[in-house]
């Protein structure tokens, strides 16, 4: 091995160097102080001073990047950065970082010598842009190894070129797909839609030395690459398929272009404008060289979209998810056997996800009915995963292995952990856990599903209340990300511990919370249909009411916008009523309308759901006009800016309240928790961001006594909410 | 010498072809039992480290896990370090083998834990395509250009098509014929209750099938398949399965009078009533070496003894377990009085009562068995001791299976009776016969 004078290897903080034999430059990015590598300024002018050595040096034939990170190639910019930058309002180092990498890819790409990326491990945003201009990208199978460009989750663009160069990669429409999305693309597919050029088999070498990774037939493939780039400089810019090729073509790529605004329309509608800024960004560069589009059609919209409320909201929300999940360290368990009690909808679930996660799972139910069909939906979860290839035939067998059910106790004895999810009937928890302390290990842990009762209740008569903890999912499990972990004042640390690192293990933000009636989220969020229900009960149509919510984004992250009334159908109206019933212990700011919420359950008859396949549900309809004419109420006209601030004002009332009570500490916990549980919009930056930037306290307040005043002491504003501070 | 004790033992429900377990393979249908065999280890608190082998009996091999038995091992949860192979070959006796091998890997000292699993899913036995169709799908695999292809595939669809000329062949069908006299089993069985000297009726044999469904009913009736049988959970038809739902309870004379011969349609006696049922189910049993097992403070069901198996004429096949029971118990030192139970495989009514008439008789054992240099007849086994609770004719007949349900059955059956011994034995097509001695203590 030889070594260059020029570039010295332990030069560069975040970058290792090293020429092999034959004058190829093997870089690893190697950010130091970070798990993952990140973009920044620092890094960026690294990389430049090493492009700059390259094109200088005659020695160096070509450039290979490599990640010496296991499972991370390059997580993109630094978010932490762009976070203080949004914060301080001041964007010039930001700017200054992109005009860098302009240039700096920019010249990359002109460059004589060929640039090779090794990607293994995740490459996301920033990174995918880096490696977008180099001539040629290898990817490993690596399970880990995946592309997406995020950035519009972040309410931004893809600013470093990649509006540019992928749809030239790639083509229009499979780039637009990507940019608009920010949908993950995993080797397979990327060889496939062309967006790499190879894909080699993931052996990772367990020291990441340089002189170990240059081994790696990773690194092996993309040195041929390099050899290949350097003796036919021709096929360096391979060429599009003939189908991508006509679709990429100027009048159709309008028309690609127009389709794709419709989709995204039909999916955020005017909410995010980041991905419609996309749209016109691969449109308009298109006309132009890469540099130029860069330059004057990518940066400015990025600039403008990074300086706006929209993006400031996302990127902290993102990291306090980072945060939640940061503070939770994985403790290891005793024996990684978790027993699920109950197989209905959230038993199953959980038990599922369990098995997906490679836990043994005890699945407990005293009916073996409900543990066959439990057992049936987890199958059928699964083997959708399979029909859609995200799985394989061997992952189904063990996941679907992992999970033992039966209807002995004993069974659950061996576990170390047991979530509860029974039916919510206090007294059945409590014989439940009277079981559990009897059959149980000593220190195995008893966590909690409930969604209506207190860690206190279900522990009341507990012999060992310092194992009980609570663990609420929410439904669909697979899907929601927040998981509360509910903490008493009699919840051991060894216990809350397990619970997190539990959560955290399947992939949840656990947010640890305080005990108190429907915790934090289902607090929060029974006002909200409480108040629809009320509605519904005043004569104000389904419709209207639903609209108003979903005008204002309610659920749109999720890709189906919601209103209370739809959300009180996809939870079940059982369990609606049984949360608010349970909820009464606030006071009366909880009012149900029990005669009318009786209505909707006929005897021995499924409940009547408020929206049957889109439409008003006609026996709804005939439910309300039967219990209007038992309960006449007359309200007058109301317009939406009422109906709006009824049932979003008396969230913000009970959030504030839920902080001076304790439940959590900080209002950023509360957004999170809101934003990532009921579907408030990400936008919006969480239910008391909203509050505070859109109004002043005194004017909540106010708000909120004259409706006292129209409708009654449901609305009646609590103590801390006009001195502010939240 | 090293004991081999039965440390416990169960099924699943044995459930007919075609009706719950169709969905599921062999290798599924295993991986169930060893689940079920882990979760009781951590009731007793046995590490799954301690198992030292599994060893599988399967005779249906399915095409995507020519292992089937390593398959169950490892996705049913057992360490990938535990090793795992499948005793196949012995078609109905493969189970018995089976156990007989576990006891010799305990007895030599190779291994002090064996778990034994029987799977077979009888229902998911593959139809082929006729030999000359599936030919030409290779050779339209191998045809490089477009016009080879098409050639190919020409000559390829209308012989698809034509069923009547180019039949596809049913995989049961194959498994159930002994290529050495071309005959199905149930015409093996034939062979037998046409035999003069045998002296079997359609009347004889059609009792004794009502007897085995009565005495199975009773059996779930009174709760004694709650020993051995576990319930399943199918999750591909969200099925909860807990009882073995060949059993009929309207059996009787009138309506098996009714049911034609299956095997010879004129002259013939055996019919589907009283024959043993195709059927799919898993079962397991853990092995152990006798001081390990107290050691461990491990409950005994029994004692693996003596085992004897035996070769006679193919087209007789129903009649070779008379020769393994002589050679059992000579090999003993035991004479037929020893026995409480006795669980012969009831593959077809014909040949249990063919077997226990020869046994009884020294004139029979003298012609059928004179020239092994047999004459003297062994005794009569009591009716209430011949598969007191039903057999395969009422329960089914899951090949690879059969044989460990017989162990376990009779075992069940003598802590019942608190008595000591049992004799286990089934036919075997292609003419051989086992037979294996069960003890208590």
């Amino acid at each position: 091995m030889s070594q260059d004078h020029t570039i010295s290897p332990g030069f560069f903080t975040h970058f290792k160097t090293t020429v092999l034999d034959d004058g190829i430059l093997l870089a690893g990015f190697d950010y130091s102080g970070k798990p993952v590598n990140v973009l920044n300024v620092e890094s960026m002018s690294e990389w430049q001073k090493i492009v700059q050595s390259a094109e200088q040096s005659t020695a160096i034939k070509g450039v290979i990047l490599v990640s010496m990170k296991e499972g991370n190639f390059c997580a993109g910019a630094d978010l932490e950065q762009m976070h203080d930058a949004q914060r301080r309002r001041a964007f010039q180092e930001m700017e200054q970082l992109v005009m860098t990498a302009h240039q700096l890819f920019d010249r990359m790409g002109r460059s004589p010598k060929p640039f090779v990326a090794a990607v293994e491990g995740a490459c996301l945003g920033g990174g995918l842009e880096l490696v977008l201009a180099c001539h040629a990208r290898i990817a490993s199978t690596h399970p880990k190894t995946c592309f997406a460009l995020p950035e519009v989750k972040l309410g931004i663009l893809p600013g470093f070129g990649g509006t540019q160069r992928l749809p030239r990669l790639i083509g229009v429409p499979a780039a637009l797909d990507m940019i608009t999305t920010g949908k993950t693309i995993f080797p397979r597919q990327a060889l496939r839609m062309g967006l790499t050029e190879g894909m080699v088999a993931s052996i990772p070498s367990t020291a990441r030395t340089l002189e170990r990774i240059q081994q790696e037939t990773l690194v092996q493939a993309a040195i041929a690459e390099v050899r290949r780039l350097c003796s036919s400089p021709a096929t360096r810019q391979p060429p599009l398929r003939a189908s991508q090729r006509f679709l990429s073509a100027p009048v159709i790529r309008s028309l690609v272009c127009r389709y794709a605004r419709h989709h995204v329309i039909a999916r955020v509608r005017h909410f995010y404008p980041a991905p419609l800024r996309a749209i016109d960004a691969v449109a308009k560069g298109l006309r132009l060289s890469i540099l130029e589009g860069s330059l004057t059609v990518e940066r400015p919209l990025l600039m403008e979209l990074m300086a706006s409320e929209i993006s400031a909201h996302l990127v902290s929300l993102f990291l306090a998810g980072e945060k939640v999940k940061r503070h939770v360290a994985v403790v290891p368990m005793a024996s990684t056997r978790v027993g699920v009690l109950g197989a209905g909808l959230m038993g199953s679930q959980i038990a599922g996800q369990l098995a997906e996660k490679g836990y043994p799972v005890v699945l407990r139910d005293l009916s073996s009915e409900i543990l066959a069909k439990g057992i049936g939906r987890i199958h059928s979860t699964q083997t959708a995963q399979m029909r859609k290839r995200v799985i394989l035939p061997s992952d189904l067998r063990y996941r679907m292995m992992r999970i033992a059910p039966t209807t002995h106790t004993r069974d659950v004895s061996t576990a170390s952990l047991v979530i509860e999810a029974v039916s919510e009937k206090l007294d059945v928890k409590r014989a439940v856990l009277a079981e559990f302390e009897s059959e149980a290990r000593p220190d195995a842990i008893f966590a909690t599903n409930t969604s209506s009762y207190t860690l206190a209740d279900i522990a009341a008569n507990a012999i060992h209340p310092e194992r009980c903890v609570g663990l609420h999912f929410f439904n669909p499990v697979a899907r929601m990300q927040l998981v509360e972990v509910v903490r008493a004042p009699f919840t051991s640390d060894v216990a809350l511990a397990q619970a997190c690192s539990l959560a955290k293990r399947l992939g949840k933000f656990p947010l640890v919370v305080h005990d108190g009636p429907g915790f934090l989220v289902n607090r929060i969020l029974s006002r909200y249909l409480a108040e629809a229900v009320i509605m519904v009960g005043a004569g104000i149509s389904f419709r209207r009411i639903d609209a108003v919510a979903k005008h204002f984004g309610m659920a749109i992250d999720s890709g189906h916008p919601m209103g209370p009334l739809e959300l009180i159908d996809l939870i079940g109206l059982p369990v609606a009523i049984h949360v608010l019933t349970s909820l009464a212990v606030l006071g009366p700011r909880i009012e149900s309308r029990d005669a009318l919420l009786q209505a909707f359950l006929p005897k021995e008859k499924a409940p009547l759901t408020f929206w049957k396949s889109g439409k008003e549900h006609a026996a709804a309809l005939d439910a309300v006009a039967n219990y209007r004419r038992a309960y006449p109420s007359d309200a007058g006209p109301t317009s939406d800016d009422s109906l709006h601030q009824r049932l979003f004002l008396p969230m913000v009332d009970e959030a504030v309240r839920c902080l001076r009570d304790k439940i959590v500490e900080h209002p950023w916990q509360l957004d999170f928790a809101l934003t990532y549980g009921i579907g408030f919009p990400a936008f919006r930056g969480g239910l008391l961001t909203w509050a505070r930037q859109t109004m002043m306290p005194g004017q909540i307040t106010q708000k909120l006594e004259s409706l006292t005043a129209t409708y009654g002491k449901r609305f009646e504003p609590c103590q801390g909410l006009s001195d502010g501070g939240w | 010498m090293r004991n081999v004790v039965i440390v416990d033992g169960f099924r699943t429900p044995l459930c007919k072809e075609g009706t719950d377990f169709r969905e599921t393979d062999a290798d599924v249908l295993g991986a169930w039992v060893v689940r079920e065999m882990i979760t009781r280890c951590h009731r007793w608190n046995l590490p799954l480290e301690t198992i030292d082998c599994v060893l599988g009996s399967n005779v249906a091999t399915p095409m995507h896990a020519v292992n089937p038995t390593r398959v169950a091992a490892v996705t049913g949860g057992l360490p990938a370090t535990i090793p795992a192979d499948t005793v196949a070959g012995k078609n109905c006796g493969s189970g018995v083998t089976t156990l007989y091998y576990a006891g010799l890997r305990i007895r030599s000292g190779d291994a002090d834990t064996v778990l034994v699993i029987g799977m077979e899913a009888m229902s998911r036995i593959p139809i082929l395509y006729n030999q000359t169709v599936a030919n030409l799908f290779l050779q339209y695999g191998k045809a490089r250009s477009l016009r080879e292809r098409t050639a190919v595939a020409l000559t390829l669809i209308p012989k698809l098509l034509h069923l009547k000329k180019y039949p596809p062949r049913i995989g049961l069908m194959m498994g159930l014929t002994d290529p050495m006299c071309d005959l199905i089993m149930g015409q093996t069985a034939e062979n037998i209750a046409k035999d003069p000297s045998l002296d079997i009726s359609r009347q004889d044999q059609d009792a004794f099938s009502i007897r085995s469904h009565r005495l199975a009913s009773q059996a779930w009736k009174d709760g004694l398949f709650a020993d051995e049988v576990v319930p399943m959970y199918v999750p591909e038809r969200s099925a909860y399965v807990a009882r073995d739902n060949g059993i009929r309870e309207d059996a009787g004379q009138d309506t098996f009078r009714e049911v034609k011969p299956a095997f010879d349609r004129r002259h013939g006696s055996v019919t589907p009533a009283n024959s043993s049922q195709i059927t799919d189910a898993a079962a397991a049993m853990l092995l152990m070496e006798e001081e390990k097992a107290k050691a461990l403070g491990l409950p005994i069901l029994g004692y693996l003894k003596n085992y004897a198996d035996f070769g006679y004429e193919p087209s007789c096949m129903g009649l070779a377990p008379v020769g393994a029971i002589a050679k059992v118990l000579a090999k003993a030192r035991l004479n037929m009085k020893d026995f409480s139970v006795w669980e012969i495989n009831e593959a077809f009514a014909s040949v249990v009562l063919g077997i226990s008439r020869i046994l009884d008789s020294s004139s029979l054992m003298e012609r059928k068995f004179g020239h092994y240099g047999w004459a003297e007849r062994l005794g009569e086994i009591p009716p209430d001791d011949l598969n007191p609770h039903g057999g395969a004719i009422a329960l089914g007949h899951p090949v690879g299976v059969s044989g460990l349900r017989l162990a376990m059955t009779s075992l069940f059956e003598l802590k019942r009776r608190n008595a000591e011994r049992a004799m286990i034995s089934a036919c075997v097509g292609g003419g051989q016969g086992v037979a294996m001695i069960l003890e208590r203590k």
